[in-house]
């Protein structure tokens, strides 16, 4: 139990760079002086080199390789890669987030470093990785954890960073990306070839095919490699994330959450070279859930499933604990409204704003006598600002799942900043309802009609005039929001805000919903 | 002469066992050192978000006068406490007069439902984790750092240096480990 500090990351570092040398050195540098006998042996290359030339010149290589790695796993390339995704620093208005960043300086205090950077992937994807010091959480995740299991995230990313690993995978994938571009180069020159051997043997380019397989045998051998030994990391980083945080419960929920909603990894944000770096795998594949053994030789996660059997044996808990905790809990307010001659509720005033069917003139019952929903309502329980762009009724601020919106009192349009709009998807996943997903089947089907004879137009689907900005007063841009619902929405290049129309906002998480469910 | 140099070798061992020993303690000791400083910037940091927390919950809870007094008479002990031991009982004192404080709190809705108080809360909340684990750090540095002086032979340099054990971080009682829960 030797919690490694500040001063120890260097030292981790070099240690995984150590690991590295023990074993992908020797194995690298004798893949390469085979390659020479094969070489010599079918074409005669170095005719005149014994063993001792030939493993001189594989170690250079394999030493030049390594440099080269070394001096190309750098920080930035990750950040390009965030930048790429439109990541950013986590928006410390919104709840959700700031909980995030508060999550991970508790982490740094835990294990004594200094803070890593955060990034939030604005993808509804649930997912996390580090590299170098950068933790990066993805909106899905951040919208589904309760702060617990933050936390648990946070301290798995925190051991990789603690330990180096990212920069230990970097260098490895480098090796391998090595092996697979000589394997590529023999393959092609095996068919570049052979019609040259057709006219002298008559038959296939057996030697560059035998050179080809010799390569295949390789690469495989150092993806196994580096398989085993990510996964390890792995398991070594829960474990460090239980010494950190002491709950061992909290990490086998966020893994059980995080690991139910992979479908949406569908269409897989991180390359492949890349993927090894997340908590768990981004892109879902039978061999990474599977329990055979070419996935435990060949997956670079141990199975969720052993994982969390592991951390929920550490709590003495069992897989009905994890079950109960995802049903999501939500704090009673004590406003009531009518709907259809009947009192229902209570919400808080938060939940009261996130119906889309809270119209003006509809009563609200609060503590302090009944109410009518509109602007005298809003004047008293919000900051009210502007007047909405399609009824011109009042607009207000408020929160949707903690995210800042500003929205209209009387036809329920909601005016979000570009930069928050992705977000809010991700958060308003747990509010819809099955009906709302069957409208929103019906909108989408009606769009794409519509669109069959007008053309990939948004004003097809919505002819109306366009509208003016609330805030500079300038028309807005009408465009798809996606292309999976076709849900066109208004938005201002200049503000950068996107206006939602009353209900829009849900057909388009219905939509993405929808499409979650054909793959369950 | 073969005699001559094992000696000089073995004197040579010696002298650098006793530098990388003597360096490993002055390091280890840095670590505790920053380890506690960690812990000040919290404590402090907590006596700071205390007066806002209370000024904005205070209008909900009229009839909890008696906690919020219970917080804000421990905060001001906490300040101005003079020594270790006074900082460390009047913090624990706070502590327990702040976890009051959350529990009552899940008793209003009302509370629970403004963004602001909620954002309070997540502060206060990241104040106590902070203290916690920042707790959690120093007592295993300090688990580190006095089982490494004990050690032999290493313990005869600790004694040249004069290093003595450093005390725990104690946890009053077992409730104290858990954070304070605020629910969402």
């Amino acid at each position: 139990m030797k919690p490694t500090t500040f001063w120890e990351i260097e030292r981790a570092k070099s240690r995984a760079a150590r690991i590295l040398f023990l074993i992908f050195f020797p194995f690298f540098t004798l893949s390469m002086l085979g390659l020479f006998y094969l070489l010599k042996f079918f074409w005669g290359i170095f005719r005149g080199g014994g063993f001792w030339e030939f493993l001189l010149i594989s170690s250079l290589i394999s030493l030049a390789l390594y440099f080269m790695a070394k001096a190309g796993a750098k920080r930035e390339k990750i950040l390009d890669f965030l930048a790429s995704l439109k990541a950013q620093k986590p928006d410390l208005q919104d709840l959700k987030h700031k909980q995030v960043q508060n999550v991970v300086r508790e982490m740094a205090i835990a294990a004594s470093v200094r803070e890593p950077e955060v990034y939030i992937i604005p993808v509804l994807a649930r997912n996390a990785f580090s590299a170098f010091d950068i933790i990066a959480i993805t909106e899905g995740a951040v919208s589904s954890l309760e702060r617990d299991e933050l936390q648990a995230v946070v301290a798995h990313e925190m051991a990789h960073y603690l330990r180096g690993d990212s920069y230990y995978k970097g260098i490895i994938s480098t090796f391998i990306m090595a092996i697979s571009a000589l394997l590529g180069a023999s393959l092609f020159l095996s068919g570049a070839n052979k019609n040259r051997d057709r006219e002298r043997r008559g038959g296939w380019a057996w030697d560059f095919i035998i050179v080809a397989i010799y390569l295949y045998l390789i690469s495989l051998m150092a993806r196994l490699l580096n398989a085993a030994i990510s996964r390890k990391m792995e398991e070594l980083a829960d474990a460090r994330a239980v010494q950190f945080t002491r709950n061992p419960l909290a990490l086998a929920s966020a893994l059980y959450k995080v690991s139910r909603d992979r479908v949406r990894g569908l269409a897989s944000f991180a390359s492949p070279a890349l993927s090894s770096l997340f908590i768990v795998p981004p892109n879902v594949s039978s061999l990474d859930e599977g329990h055979g053994l070419l996935s435990n030789l060949f997956s670079t996660h141990p199975p969720t499933r052993k994982r969390i059997a592991n951390l929920l044996n550490l709590a003495h808990a069992d897989w009905n604990t994890l079950r109960q905790r995802a049903v999501k809990k939500r704090p009673k307010g004590d406003f009531w409204v009518e709907r259809e001659g009947k009192w229902i509720g209570p919400f808080t005033l938060e939940e009261l704003f996130e119906k889309t069917w809270l119209k003006e003139g509809v009563k609200v019952k609060g503590k302090e006598g009944v109410f009518i929903f509109g602007p005298q309502f809003l004047q008293k329980f919000t900051r009210t600002q502007g007047n909405c762009p399609r009824c011109g009724g009042p607009l207000f601020e408020t929160h949707y799942q903690f995210v800042p919106v500003i929205k209209c009192g009387r036809c329920g349009g909601i005016l979000v900043r570009e930069d928050r709009a992705m977000k809010l998807i991700a958060r308003g996943e747990n509010l819809v309802t099955s009906q709302e997903i069957e409208l929103s089947r019906e909108e989408a089907k009606r769009a794409k009609k519509k669109l069959v004879s007008g053309g990939a137009n948004p004003k097809t689907v919505d002819p109306s005039a366009p509208l003016k900005c609330p805030f500079c007063g300038r028309p807005m841009e009408r465009k798809f929001f996606n292309f999976v619902t076709y849900t066109p929405v208004d938005f201002c290049p200049k503000c950068r805000y996107y206006f939602f129309d009353g209900g829009e906002l849900e057909t388009i998480i219905a939509g993405l919903k929808r499409i979650d469910s054909l793959y369950k | 002469m073969i005699v001559l140099g094992i000696v000089l070798g073995i004197i040579v061992l010696i002298i650098l066992w006793y530098v990388a020993t003597y360096n490993k303690f002055v390091r280890l000791r840095q670590q505790v050192k920053n380890a506690w400083a960690q812990i000040d910037v919290q404590l402090k940091r907590r006596h700071d978000l205390i007066p806002n927390l209370v000024e904005s919950v205070k209008g909900y809870m009229k009839h909890e006068r008696g906690t919020l007094e219970a917080v804000v008479n421990a905060r001001a002990k906490a300040v101005s406490a003079k020594t270790p031991e006074e900082a460390i009982e009047a913090e624990g004192e706070l502590t327990r007069a702040l976890r009051q404080l959350l529990m009552v709190v899940e008793n209003y809705p009302n509370l629970k439902a403004d963004q602001h108080v909620l954002e309070l809360m997540e502060e206060l909340r990241n104040t106590e984790n902070q203290i916690a684990f920042a707790r959690q750090a120093y007592n295993d540095t300090v688990m580190i750092f006095n089982a490494s002086i004990k050690k032999i032979p290493d313990a005869i340099v600790a004694s040249q240096m004069g290093l003595k054990e450093y005390p725990f971080w104690e946890i009053e009682e077992e409730s104290d480990r858990e954070a304070p829960r605020v629910q969402f």
